[in-house]
C-alpha cells in the first residue's frame, strides 16, 4: 500500500512540474552521486564543509522559503498556526540542505580548498 | 509524461515552478491519494459498452480508471465542450491572483488511450432502451451508463438577470466562467476604490462548493482592508436559510468570523430579481420581498441538474430534489435504484453532499469497483460516505480545511496536524501550489 501511495505521489509531482520534472529528477541523480564520490574522495563530511558554503547553504534556505511565499501569492505575515511555523522550518531546512549539498559537491568537484573545513 | 499540462497551462514555466512541489502533500490528502493499487490490479476482459456523459472531473477520471481495470471495454465519453475548466481556480481568477489561463485546458490533453469521445450534448436519456440520444441524433445504445454532466447554473431564474453584463455595473459572478471570473475582479477593482455596499448570497438550490461565496465575502473584506478602502464599505451576506454553512460547527464558525471582520449577515434571504441599470437586488424573505441597493454584487445562480437529465426517467420524482432534478441514487453506491446499471457521478448525482472536485475524487473508485464487480459477477463492499472538502479562504494568505461527511461529522486528513477550523497559511499553500496538480492527477486516474 505504501508503493501505491509513492506512485500517486511520483505522479503527482510530475503533474506539477511538467517538463521541469526529469531534468530536475535527473539534476538530483547526477549531485547526488557526485556528492558520494566527492564525500569519500576528498575524506571530507559534510558537516566540516567550510563556513562559507555552510553560508551559501543558509541564503539557498531563506531563498526557498521566500520563493514559496511568492509562488503562493502569500507573505510570513500570514502564519496563522503552530503547523506553519513548522512548515516555514520545514521549508527552511530543505533549502538549507539541498543548497549546501549543491555547494559542498561543486566546491569539492573544484578542488576548492576554500570550500571545506579541513 | 503528457506534455500538454506545460504547454498548455504553464507557457511561462520558470524554474521556481519546482517549488510549487511543497503543497504537493497537501492537496494529495485533501483529493484523498488513491490508497488501492493504480496499476498492479489485474485487468478484466470485458467487450462491454460503457458509455460516460459529460467529460468533465468527474466523467474523465471515471474513463481513466476504468481503462486501468478493464481489457477490451467500449468506454465513449460524450460532451461538446472542448475546453476543460479547473473550477477550483475560478476563486483565486476573481481575487486578482491568477490569469483566466490558469484555470483553461482542453479536454483532449486528459482524454485516456482507448476511450473515444463524441463532441456533441446529450438530448435524451432513453434507459428503458439502453441508450441516449445526441442533440445531433446520435444513438448510442449501452450496457452500463456514467450521468457525469455536473450541473446546469440557471440565471434565467433570477429576474433581470443578464449574463453579458457580469463585470459591469457592479455586478459579478465567480461562477459563470473563467471570462466572467477576470471581469468579477475588475467589477471588484472598482468596487475597491469607490466603496459602497458589497452583497453576497447564494442560491437556496443545491450548488457546488458551497464555501465558494462564503470565501469571496472574505476576499472582499481582505482587498478593501489592504487598499486602505475597508471603512468606505459595507458588506452584507445574505444567507439562504438560518445557516452560513450545511455543516453546523462550520456555520457557527464562519458567523463568528464574519462577525470579526465586520460583514453583516442577513438570514432567509433568496435573491429573486435584479435590475442591473439601477444596482438594486430584490430578496424572497419570510415576511416578503426585500429590495437592497449595491455598488458591487456576486450573484451565485439557482443550480439545477442539466434540463435533459432533469426531464429524464433517471431523475428524482418525489422529495426534495424533484424539482431540481438530480439523478435519483443511493447515496453509497451512487447505483440508480430503478436502473442498476446507471450509476451518476460528481455534481449531478443527487446526494446530500458531494458537489465538489474534491468529493469526486472519492466517488469514482467507488462507482468503478461496483461496476468492475458487476461485469465479473461478483458484489462490491465499496462506499461513498460523502467525503466533501473546501479550502475555505478566510482571507490572502489563509485557509481553513474543511472536510466533512454525510452526517456533518468533520473528516480531517490530517488530524492533529492541521486544524479544520484554524484558519493556516499551510492550507492556502495547499489551496493555491498543490490542489491544481492534484486535480489534474485525478483526471488522468493517477490520484
Ligand atoms: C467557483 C467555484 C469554486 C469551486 N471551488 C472548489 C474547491 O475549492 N474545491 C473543490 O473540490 N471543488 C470546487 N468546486 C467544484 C468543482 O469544480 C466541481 O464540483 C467539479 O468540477 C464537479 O465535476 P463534474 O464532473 O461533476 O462537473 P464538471 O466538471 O462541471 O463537468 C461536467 C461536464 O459535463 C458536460 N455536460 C453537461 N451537460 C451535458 C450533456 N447534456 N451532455 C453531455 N455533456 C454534458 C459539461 O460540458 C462538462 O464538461 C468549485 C466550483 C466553482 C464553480
Amino acid at each position: 500500500m505504501k508503493d501505491m501511495e509513492l506512485s500517486a505521489f511520483f505522479f503527482l509531482f510530475q503533474e506539477m512540474l511538467g517538463g521541469w520534472f526529469w531534468p530536475l529528477f535527473l539534476f538530483a541523480v547526477i549531485v547526488s552521486v557526485a556528492f558520494v564520490v566527492q564525500s569519500f574522495r576528498n575524506r571530507n563530511w559534510m558537516w566540516q564543509a567550510s563556513a562559507r558554503v555552510k553560508a551559501i547553504g543558509v541564503s539557498g534556505g531563506v531563498l526557498f522559503v521566500i520563493l514559496i511565499t511568492l509562488a503562493s501569492s502569500s507573505g510570513f505575515t500570514d502564519a496563522g498556526g503552530p503547523i506553519d511555523f513548522w512548515l516555514i522550518t520545514v521549508l527552511f531546512g530543505f533549502g538549507y540542505i539541498t543548497t549546501t549539498t549543491v555547494a559542498y559537491t561543486v566546491c569539492g568537484l573544484l578542488n576548492k580548498e576554500q570550500c571545506n573545513g579541513k | 509524461m503528457p506534455a500538454s499540462f506545460v504547454s498548455d497551462d504553464a507557457p511561462n514555466l520558470r524554474r521556481r515552478d519546482f517549488l510549487l512541489s511543497v503543497g504537493a502533500a497537501g492537496a494529495a490528502g485533501i483529493l484523498g491519494l488513491s490508497a488501492e493499487p493504480l496499476y498492479a490490479a489485474e485487468k478484466t476482459a470485458s467487450k462491454a459498452r460503457i458509455v460516460i456523459v459529460g467529460a468533465g472531473a468527474a466523467g474523465l477520471s471515471t474513463a481513466s480508471r476504468l481503462l486501468q481495470r478493464l481489457d477490451g471495454a467500449e468506454i465513449t465519453l460524450i460532451d461538446s465542450r472542448a475546453e476543460h475548466y479547473y473550477q477550483p481556480g475560478f476563486t483565486l481568477v476573481a481575487a486578482g491572483i491568477k490569469s483566466k489561463d490558469y484555470v483553461i485546458s482542453r479536454t483532449s490533453d486528459y482524454l485516456p488511450k482507448g476511450a473515444s469521445l463524441i463532441s456533441s450534448s446529450v438530448a435524451e436519456f432513453d434507459p428503458d432502451a439502453k441508450a441516449v440520444v445526441t442533440d445531433k441524433g446520435q444513438r448510442v445504445s449501452y450496457d452500463y451508463l456514467i450521468v457525469a454532466t455536473g450541473l446546469s447554473l440557471e440565471y434565467g431564474l433570477i429576474d433581470g438577470m443578464d449574463t453579458s453584463m457580469i463585470g459591469r455595473n457592479g455586478m459579478g459572478s465567480i461562477y459563470h466562467s473563467p471570462e466572467a471570473a477576470a471581469a468579477t475582479w475588475q467589477a471588484l477593482t472598482g468596487f475597491m476604490e469607490q466603496g459602497g455596499t458589497g452583497l453576497f448570497l447564494r442560491p437556496a438550490t443545491e450548488m457546488k462548493c458551497a464555501g465558494a461565496p462564503l470565501k469571496y465575502a472574505f476576499i472582499t473584506d481582505d482587498r478593501l482592508r489592504r487598499n486602505g478602502t475597508r471603512d468606505k464599505a459595507r458588506l452584507i451576506y445574505k444567507a439562504q436559510n438560518q445557516t452560513l454553512f450545511s455543516v453546523p460547527i462550520v456555520s457557527e464558525k464562519v458567523r463568528m468570523l464574519f462577525l470579526d471582520r465586520g460583514i453583516d449577515v442577513h438570514y432567509d434571504r433568496v435573491l429573486i430579481s435584479i435590475d442591473l441599470g439601477k444596482r438594486v437586488a430584490t430578496f424572497q424573505t419570510p415576511e416578503g420581498m426585500e429590495t437592497e441597493s449595491y455598488d458591487f454584487i456576486n450573484v451565485v445562480p439557482p443550480m439545477h441538474a442539466p434540463k435533459s437529465v432533469k426531464e429524464s426517467p433517471l431523475s428524482w420524482k418525489t422529495g426534495q430534489w424533484a424539482t431540481e432534478g438530480w439523478v435519483e441514487v443511493d447515496k453509497a453506491t451512487l447505483r440508480h435504484p430503478r436502473y442498476p446499471e446507471v450509476f451518476a457521478v460528481g455534481d449531478v448525482a443527487g446526494v446530500s453532499k458531494g458537489k465538489t472536485a474534491a468529493s469526486v475524487k472519492w466517488q469514482v473508485p467507488v462507482i468503478v469497483d461496483h461496476l468492475l464487480a458487476d461485469i465479473r459477477g461478483k458484489t462490491s463492499d465499496a462506499i461513498y460516505n460523502g467525503y466533501t472538502s473546501c479550502p475555505l479562504i478566510t482571507r490572502l494568505g489563509r485557509a481553513m480545511l474543511v472536510e466533512f461527511d454525510y452526517d456533518n461529522n468533520l473528516v480531517p486528513s490530517f488530524p492533529g496536524i492541521i486544524a479544520p477550523l484554524e484558519e493556516l497559511w499551510a492550507t492556502w499553500v495547499i489551496k493555491t501550489m498543490g490542489l491544481k496538480p492534484t486535480y489534474l492527477s485525478m483526471l488522468r486516474g493517477r490520484a
